[in-house]
């Protein structure tokens, strides 16, 4: 046996470890969670670390996972040693190549983040159904089910494909496995070199391509051969199980670590079993530990090896004395009779059955689907349902399916001696504030200091601004099987990090009896702070309570607001679970770590910290009073009253953390939800809102134009309307003549769903002349009391009839400004720079917008549970939003574009046919009145509403049919709407058909220059310079000119925008594309987190982007072109500042200064004479053509 | 000749002159050639504390700890290993590392002690 090193790490590293040393070529595209796998070899990669061959492996991210599939089959075609990494949706666009690879009987692994394909809904979260859809490919399929068998089984598996040349599958669980940070024992260079056996390198070197001895591949065969040659391959599959078993009797006897085809734990003589597949066989086998050990005759048979299923394997593993088995699919067939594995076993009994085995009762149940919950209580009920006499033969366990009635009830208070023998700690934080990191390195110094064995699973939420980050913490002397969240009651250690969660969630449901409750917080009475539920749950819990005000020390330590050190230190002083001297070293040496080399000032600003926390943390006497309180609930600072029925009974729960106990019959079968639910939710994430002065504003609209989350809004309303005004609400008289006289103007903050980015205070161009740093709209703290008053202002603010749409200027910023959004509040960045442009599409169209988004931010912060920010006008209309997939949103929206045509069409050709009826001048109208405007689109609906008055009266069948459709005739305005990593790459095949097509669609491409939903990986966007995933040393290409791409079709209205530069461009830009009876593309410049830069200089980046020719604004309209005009139109200055300028105010770039200065000076060099020539390319076109005479075609 | 040497806080200069902070000493060979047209010592560039804060500032955030907590994204940026911050480039650059061969000592001024070189 080697020495064992031990190392705390994720799923994803420990496999990613394996691959890269195992590999010469890795293809990979992102995609949750497999993302960090690909990222953790580019990294290695970049770092020049070398394979098992010596040699550095070449990371390739491709377009899309299609690509990266065919790279791989290249490279494997080629003779070379690849792997790719990927999840869910990618891995389904891999299954062609799959069959190419397998039917080629191709040495490969590839290692899946097993995910939930996107049906009703979206989950980036584990589950096997992406894995289940590939058993047809003749991949081999092998399951890891912990971070230690998922490093074991990336070796396993490249040995037995290279012996078998079947290639392998090698799956574990998405986020649990995949992120979850264990022990693990290393596996060193001498295991792997004993477990890969050169000769059989050579051999899959051999098999490769090679002008020097050639064969040709890929035949088209006819009838006559192809089902032969497809027979042919056979003996490989039937070899392949004992190949594996061989792979891992080899590992076995290097390692000590035993692993078989299919493995058998619990009672020798067993009479329940169940059969299950990754990570819920860890919490199936510490439940049967715990009911073994109690005397309960159950066991457990984990499936390792799927594909090839081996019956006789199988068979052998599961006790001749089960009676009844259960077998669990994480994954869903509708419409099947069993899931895949639960068929699998019924079969391989069956045919045991024939030939003279016992027939056990076998039942089949889903469970975990998208990351639900699996807990030992769940596994009881499971052996418990067992031992009924009869039982259904489907079921699911962990949700109440009071529809199809399949669920089993479980047992919630449930707990195993495991479980009860492990230290828990639970952390709450935000998910800026570094608890997570903080947690990482936790666990990270307990596992390598001590013997203990610890696990870490981080749970986040979905929204990307005031997100809350849950760590689960186990520490124990034995290994950690509980692949489930700390269950409430366990947690001997609670820690909040940020005070307002007090009120908010029911934080100590987690704690056990006599355990430690941890609070940051300000208040010097800290115990008369706490809400009286949490009192009580203090005292009934004993628990003992700590607190520490960690911003004031670290404040005082020089750290600003960074307060992950502090509170890591509390956590090691309270907890005692390492001496705290050796704590104290680990933590100063992690810190000494980060900062070290890059900033002595930092490091010191640390220990410092470090040192004053202990002066300041203090127990809190838990005073005995017990003033009564009926509900343990915390209470929620959501709009509770007048809720409709639908955000009562679903969107409520589930924001509060109670979405697992909504029962099946809450959901919508088809996945629509209502829309307009952001508002509803009141997250009260800013520190600091914006307040206006209106004395001092002119009114001009730029504070609204640039708010992420329409949280500061501006209507024109007559003075009568706000007679009944609460006094503190603030209004002024319009200042524009383009209102009657009489008409009042306001603007006015959503206090509770601002995110407090101050952009919009940055946006105010009017200064206070007698004080300068007064601005017409200043942020203020917020306190209780601007809350409450905010609060009364925006509810009678909202309450204001909208004032009418077509007595407004639309083509002004200041007019445009007073257009209600139907985008509100969504869970963007603060300071996002995409939402802006969204939000100005749905002012001006949002009553008859049609939206197709793209997979990426826009999906996610415009349509992520539990509310969506797209909502509806006075009368009900607003946009209507899908997301389809990813890579063919175009398309997605295409057809909706069709759809609407064609059933606009058909709905004339009705009114048409109903002329005698709906008499000739209504008919005329409704079918060719122009609808390119407001005033036009109005008197369209005008016309409808009469039509549909006339239909009443008639009783035709056509009639019918007309007033189904009749809606059709109101032009739809249909809006593609993604990212650059939809546009420039996974979707632009799509993208370039649709425009290459003459069809009237405006696509959004919100260019971050980045795959910012993923995690900052390059784009065909990114551009030349910038350092981002996968260009760690800076990119060396120019970024696409997407626009320019399109503008040579020449019938497709093309435009580049960034509105922080020219705001009324930008609204230019969108009426001209929505009123162009062609494709419209709008190229949005959209500042993101990932630039590295405070985005509440989101506008002053966009303005120098503009300035220093990196981004130059123009509009290509073939409206122009067909007046005989130029049909190109520069509208930005040639630039006036070096692009340097602009690149040294953007980590992005500087980050290549620090680290590789000279590389960063070339780039910088060669990002400038790409500017230049781009810009002096758009002058030529913006001048050439004004030379030439007007030939009026 | 007349002798021009002379004392300056404690430094033994060959004559009075001495090109102040400028960034006449950010580069090796401009530093050279003040030195072989008499420069009888370098002041360096002047360092700012503004800078090196704001870097330190951009540092931490956007590079050491750049997640948001979100599930998608951990972070945004790939490990750039070690590299140095401002005050630690500073010390590092050529003309510094250099110095025994610029043969006239170089005034090194630090006028806030909290920048820890």
């Amino acid at each position: 046996m080697s020495n064992k090193t031990t190392l705390m790490m994720d799923g994803n590293e420990a496999v990613a470890r394996m691959a890269y040393r195992l590999n010469e070529v890795i293809a990979i595209y992102p995609i949750t969670p497999s993302s960090t796998m690909g990222e953790w070899s580019d990294e290695w990669a970049s770092k020049s670390l070398p394979n098992l061959w010596g040699n550095v492996p070449k990371v390739i991210e491709m377009q899309s996972e299609g690509g990266a599939a065919g790279a791989l089959h290249g490279a494997l075609t080629g003779g070379a040693m690849a792997t790719s990494f990927t999840s869910s949706q990618g891995l389904l666009l891999f299954i062609p190549n799959l069959y190419k690879i397998a039917g080629e009987l191709t040495a490969l692994v590839i290692h899946v983040a097993a995910r939930a394909l996107a049906s009703h809904a979206l989950s980036i979260f584990g589950d096997h159904s992406d894995v289940m859809a590939c058993r047809a490919t003749g991949f081999a399929m092998l399951a890891a089910n912990s971070g230690q068998e998922a490093q074991d089984f990336a070796l396993i598996a490249q040995a037995a494909t290279l012996a078998g040349r079947v290639p392998v599958l090698h799956f574990f669980d998405g986020f649990r496995t995949s992120h979850e940070v264990s022990k693990i024992v290393a596996v060193e260079d001498d295991v792997i070199r004993a477990m890969i056996d050169r000769e059989l390198v050579a051999d899959h070197r051999r098999r490769g391509l090679s002008p020097e001895h050639p064969v040709i591949r890929g035949s088209s065969q006819n009838p006559d051969v192809f089902f032969q040659g497809r027979e042919r391959g056979n003996p490989f599959y039937t070899a392949f199980p004992g190949i594996v078993q061989g792979a891992m009797d080899r590992f076995a006897k290097l390692t000590g670590r035993r692993y078989r085809l299919f493995d058998y734990v619990g009672a020798p003589a067993a009479e329940r079993v169940i059969v299950i597949i990754g990570s819920g066989a860890e919490t199936t086998e510490e439940t049967v530990l715990h009911l073994a050990a109690g005397g309960e005759l159950v066991g457990l048979v984990k499936v390792r090896l799927y594909r090839p299923w081996s019956a006789a394997g199988f068979l052998a593993a599961l006790p001749d004395t089960a009676r009844a088995v259960a077998v669990l699919d994480r994954t869903k067939e509708p419409g099947a009779d069993g899931e895949p594995l639960y068929k699998d076993v019924l079969t391989t009994l069956a045919q045991a059955a024939a030939v003279g085995r016992p027939l056990p009762r076998v039942i089949g149940g889903r469970y975990g689907l998208g990351s639900k919950e699996f807990t030992p209580g769940m596994v009881k009920a499971v052996f418990d349902t067992l031992s009924a006499p009869l039982g259904r033969h489907e079921f699911s366990i962990g949700i109440h399916d009071d529809v199809s009635n399949l669920s089993l009830a479980w047992d919630r208070d449930f707990r195993t001696a495991a479980a009860r023998n492990c230290q828990s700690a639970l952390f709450w934080g935000l998910g800026a504030d570094g608890t997570v990191s903080a947690n990482k390195n936790s666990i990270k110094i307990i596992g390598e200091t001590t013997d203990l064995h610890a696990q870490g699973y981080f749970v986040y939420d979905s929204k990307k601004s005031g997100a809350v980050t849950i760590s689960h913490l186990r520490f124990g002397p034995d290994k950690i099987r509980s692949a489930y969240l700390i269950e409430p009651g366990m947690a001997q250690f609670v820690a909040c990090h940020q005070t307002m969660f007090v009120a908010r969630y029911d934080l100590l449901e987690q704690a056990a009896p006599g355990g430690v409750f941890l609070l940051n917080t300000p208040a010097q009475d800290v115990w008369a702070s706490l809400p009286e539920p949490m009192r009580m749950q203090i005292r009934q819990k004993r628990l003992r309570l700590y607190a520490i005000d960690a911003y004031q020390v670290a404040e005082a330590a020089g750290m600003g607001r960074r307060i992950n050190t502090i509170m890591q230190t509390c956590f090691f002083a309270i907890s005692g679970i390492l001496p705290h001297d050796v704590a104290i070293a680990a933590i100063k040496q992690a810190v000494d770590k980060t900062y070290g080399h890059k900033s002595k000032r930092l490091a010191e600003m640390n220990f410092k910290a470090i040192d004053m926390t202990l002066a300041h943390l203090r127990e809190i006497a838990v005073a005995p009073d017990a003033a009564a309180s009926e509900s343990p609930v915390p209470s929620h600072d959501a709009v509770a009253d007048n809720l409709p029925t639908f955000v009562r009974e679903l969107t409520l729960p589930i924001f509060m953390g109670r979405g697992d106990s909504l029962p099946v019959s809450r959901m919508p079968a088809d996945g629509a939800f209502p829309t307009g639910t952001s508002k509803y939710e009141k997250r009260n994430i800013a520190l600091a809102i914006p307040v206006w002065e209106p004395d001092l504003c002119t009114q001009c609209g730029k504070c609204v134009f640039v708010c992420p989350h329409s949280a500061i809004r501006a209507r024109a309303f007559t003075a009568e309307a706000a007679v009944t005004a609460p006094a503190t609400f603030k209004q002024a008289p319009a200042k524009s003549k383009d209102y009657p006289a009489g008409t009042h103007i306001g603007y006015q903050t959503a206090a509770e769903d601002c995110t407090g980015c101050g952009d919009c205070v940055e946006a105010c161009p009017i200064h206070d002349k007698s004080n300068v740093s007064r601005r017409a709209l200043n942020m203020a703290p917020i306190t209780a009391e601007l809350r409450d008053l905010e609060r009364a202002n925006l509810a009678f603010f909202l309450a204001l009839p909208e004032f009418d749409r077509s007595a407004i200027k639309h083509t002004t910023i200041p007019g445009s400004m007073l257009l209600d959004p139907l985008f509100e509040f969504s869970g963007a960045c603060p300071g996002c720079g995409e939402t802006p442009y969204i939000r100005l599409a749905t002012q001006l169209f949002g009553d008859r917008m049609l939206v197709a988004n793209a997979t990426g931010c826009s999906s996610i912060y415009g349509g992520n549970l539990p509310t969506t920010p797209y909502t509806a006008n006075a009368e009900g209309r607003g946009p209507a939003w899908s997301n389809s997939l990813f890579e063919d949103n175009s398309e997605f929206g295409l057809g909706m574009r069709l759809a609407a045509d064609h059933q606009m069409d058909y709905a004339r050709a009705l009114v048409r046919g109903l002329a005698d009826n709906l008499g000739a001048d209504l008919v005329a109208d409704l079918v060719d009145a122009g609808q390119s405007d407001e005033a036009g689109i109005q008197a369209q609906r005008r016309r409808v509403a009469m039509l549909l008055d006339k239909l009443d009266g008639l009783n035709q069948p056509q009639a019918a049919e007309l007033r189904v459709v009749a809606e059709w005739l109101i032009r739809r305005s249909v809006w593609i709407i993604g990212g650059d990593g939809w546009a420039y790459d996974i979707g632009y095949g799509g993208l370039d058909h649709v425009l290459a097509l003459p069809y009237d669609v405006n696509i959004l491409v919100l260019d971050t220059e980045v795959y910012s939903n993923t995690g900052g990986q390059t784009s065909k966007a990114t551009p030349l310079g910038a350092v981002a995933k996968f260009s760690a040393g800076g990119k060396t290409t120019a970024k696409k000119d997407l626009a320019r791409l399109a503008m040579d079709y020449g019938h497709v209205y093309v435009a580049q925008v960034a509105y922080g530069a020219k705001d009324v461009h930008t609204l230019k830009v969108f009426h001209e594309a929505e009123s162009y009876p062609g494709p419209s593309l709008i190229v949005a410049y959209s500042p993101c987190i990932a630039h590295g830069f405070d985005l509440l200089y989101n506008q002053r980046q966009q303005d120098m982007a503009v300035k220093t020719g990196h981004w130059p604004l123009f509009r290509y309209d073939p409206r122009l072109a067909a007046a005989g005009d130029n049909p190109f139109r520069l509208d930005s200055a040639p630039p006036s500042q070096p692009l340097k300028a602009f690149m040294d105010s953007e980590t992005r770039f500087t980050m290549l200064v620090r680290s590789h200065p000279e590389a960063a000076a070339k780039l910088a060099e060669a990002a400038q004479a790409e500017a230049t020539r781009r810009f002096s390319g758009y002058r030529e076109m913006a001048e050439g053509h004004r030379d030439e005479p007007k030939t009026g075609d | 000749m007349i002798d021009l040497a002379t004392d300056y806080v404690g430094l033994k200069l060959k004559n009075p002159l001495v090109p102040s902070a400028s960034p006449l000493s950010r580069d090796l060979d401009m530093a050279r050639r003040l030195e072989d047209a008499g420069a009888a010592a370098i002041v360096m560039y002047s360092l700012f504390e503004e800078d090196v804060r704001a870097e330190d500032a951009m540092t931490e955030r956007f590079l050491l700890h750049s997640g948001l907590g979100h599930a998608e994204a951990d972070g945004f940026v790939p490990d750039q290993g070690e590299f140095k911050g401002m005050a630690e480039r500073y010390l590092v650059q050529p003309v510094l590392s250099a110095g025994y061969r610029v043969e006239r000592p170089i005034v090194d001024v630090r006028p806030d002690p909290s920048i820890h070189l």
